[in-house]
């Protein structure tokens, strides 16, 4: 089995980002940019897997545990956000009947 | 394992987590003593307090994972006396409002526990989870008025933004992680240090991690949700909101920069800095003075005045932090008065707080017409008031390390700055009370939480020496 090169793994990370973030500024649907900003969360963990991958190829044990515990940190805080996330997003479609993030514009200029 | 000091050390979190859990259990299995919550609430915020200046300052706990110094107890004090005016701001703002639930001070409780564990952080991942813990309950409490769709929109743009720039913040974190094999800050410092220059991946890391924390700041290019946040959120959130994360955040970029002596490892952070702070002064102040909703336009301020901070961030070192540090507990102040007036004389807040509302207010209710003035006159930097105090340390700074023209274009700003300021003045004192009087809800709590940001604010300004010699021997620490 070839080991894949952590530079791939960072590359794929990166690609991911852009499509959350991107996702985040254009998508107009409620859902979806809650989605787009999972994706950003866990193309971050993707990084920390790679360099505790690289970490770990050099023998860096210890440093490579580090980046493997803020993962699962990166995890919990990501389903703490889906709570209040989605709370949110049902108590505007209670009052709106709607998720669209374009139906809430009164704030402006 | 956690030591008895490690335990002693965060003695203050503790009290506040502790209060919030009790004052969750009351909302959910005592309702009829929940008129007794805001009281417990503000009794844990001064037994906190009362901790952080009792115990002592152990420094690097939690296997180096926090550091708990003169810097964090600084910065503690601080966070805790906004904590302490906006809870008792919010007393009278949920009774008038029919909202008198406990989980409103449990999650303020939480807020600020989350901006203490960030300002003690010297390790990303704690920087990180001070960060969601301080973001998170409040964006249930932006949109705590869930009947009202500005709230309703305030709390989901304040989430969007915020989760964006969690995002931002962790892809960074990881890129330094990936720079230093650690996400302790002293040990990624050290490698810079060693390496001696930028590499690409310490830029970009750098770049986003500070991003995520200009997010918080409300500073350009990055400011866009602080106006519609400050606007459609209830006022006492607006108020924390405006003053607690912005201390957190600070002080973690203030490790950061001076832990690898930015200014002198690269001319990239000057002039990204420094583009920063002054694209924030001028966006902040000229769109301020077409603001109509007060609230709004302390939202465009606050932008400029973290752009005047942002100076002594760039500038870094002892002296650039010891003013960041006084301009802190200056902005909270003079800030935490004006929006606490705010919520005092407004009718309902479904409405607007337009500036036009105040009209001859000036002599109708003189008491609370003296504290935003005060506020106002100390928000345009105007001497003897404690804003003039912070700005002068910060453009001193400045020109101490050289860069006057930086103190130049803030002085200039605060210029502009008066203009909207004295506006809300003349509003209350020049111009005639309309016909059809508003009719403002009693609000005691909010009037004594007012009064004594003013006073603050006036005692702070004619006696300045405690407050700076306490941030500077803060300010000492950050270098080692």
């Amino acid at each position: 089995m070839i080991p894949i090169p952590h530079t791939w793994v960072l590359l794929l990370s990166a690609v991911l980002f852009m499509i959350g973030s991107m996702g985040v500024l254009l998508r107009r649907n409620g859902i979806a940019i809650f989605l787009s900003l999972e994706i950003m969360l866990n193309s971050a963990n993707l990084v920390f897997a790679a360099f505790a991958l690289k970490l770990a190829h050099e023998g860096q044990m210890a440093a490579a545990a580090a980046g493997q515990l803020f993962v699962f940190f990166i995890i919990a805080v990501a389903a703490a956000e889906a709570a209040v996330g989605l709370a949110l997003f049902i108590a505007i479609h209670r009052l709106k009947e709607s998720i669209d993030v374009d139906r809430l514009n009164i704030l402006r200029w | 394992m956690p030591t008895h000091s490690d335990l002693v050390a965060l003695a203050p979190e503790l009290i506040l987590i502790l209060a919030a859990g009790v004052l969750l259990l009351v909302e959910a299995f005592l309702p009829r003593i929940r008129h007794a919550a805001s009281g417990l609430a503000l009794v844990s915020v001064a037994g906190a307090a009362w901790a952080r200046l009792a115990l002592p300052l152990p420094g690097a706990v939690w296997s180096g994972m926090l550091r708990v110094d003169r810097v964090t107890a600084f910065v503690d004090l601080y966070i805790l006396v906004a904590l302490f005016l906006s809870i008792w701001m919010a007393v009278g703002f949920l009774r008038r409002n029919g909202l008198d639930r406990a989980e409103f001070h449990a999650l303020l409780l939480l807020a600020a526990t989350g901006a203490m564990v960030m300002a003690a952080s010297v390790n990303l991942l704690t920087i990180f989870l001070g960060l969601e813990l301080l973001s998170m309950p409040l964006y249930v409490l932006n949109a705590y008025l869930r009947r009202v769709d500005v709230s309703l929109e305030a709390g989901l743009k304040y989430f969007v933004v915020g989760a964006f720039a969690s995002g931002f913040l962790a892809y960074g974190a990881a890129l330094l992680y990936g720079v230093a094999g650690s996400t302790d800050l002293a040990t990624l410092a050290q490698s810079v240090v060693q390496e001696g220059r930028m590499t690409p991946l310490l830029a970009v890391g750098l770049a986003m991690f500070s991003g995520g924390l200009l997010f918080k700041l409300a500073l350009f290019p990055f400011h866009g949700w602080a106006p519609d946040v400050y606007q459609g959120s209830p006022t006492p959130v607006t108020a924390f909101l405006s003053a607690v994360p912005k201390g957190a955040a600070l002080v973690v970029l203030l490790r950061l920069v001076i832990s690898m002596d930015l200014l002198h490892l690269t001319n990239r952070w000057l002039w990204a800095g420094a583009l920063v702070a002054v694209a924030s002064q001028f966006l902040g102040n000229i769109v301020a003075i077409v603001q109509r909703d007060i609230k709004r336009m302390l939202g465009y301020s606050g932008i400029a005045h973290m752009g005047y901070a942002m100076v002594g961030v760039i500038v870094g070192g002892t002296e650039g932090a010891g003013a960041v540090l006084v301009y802190l507990a200056a902005y909270t102040f003079m800030n935490m008065g004006a929006f606490a007036v705010i919520a005092l004389l407004s009718e309902s807040e479904r409405e607007p707080h337009l500036i036009g509302d105040l009209a001859g207010q000036g002599w109708r209710r003189p008491i609370p017409a003296l504290a935003l003035t005060v506020c106002m006159f100390s928000l345009a930097g105007i001497p003897p008031f404690v804003g003039f105090t912070g700005k002068f340390l910060v453009f001193k700074s400045a020109v101490d390390a050289g860069l006057v023209w930086l103190a130049v274009v803030g002085v200039l700003n605060s210029l502009i700055s008066a203009f909207y300021y004295l506006r809300v003045v003349y509003t209350l004192y020049m111009r005639p009370l309309p016909r059809r009087e508003p009719a403002f809800p009693a609000g005691f709590s909010i009037g004594a939480a007012a009064a004594t940001a003013a006073v603050a604010v006036v005692l702070a300004g004619i006696f300045p020496a405690p407050l700076i010699r306490a941030a500077e021997a803060a300010a000492q620490l950050f270098l080692g």
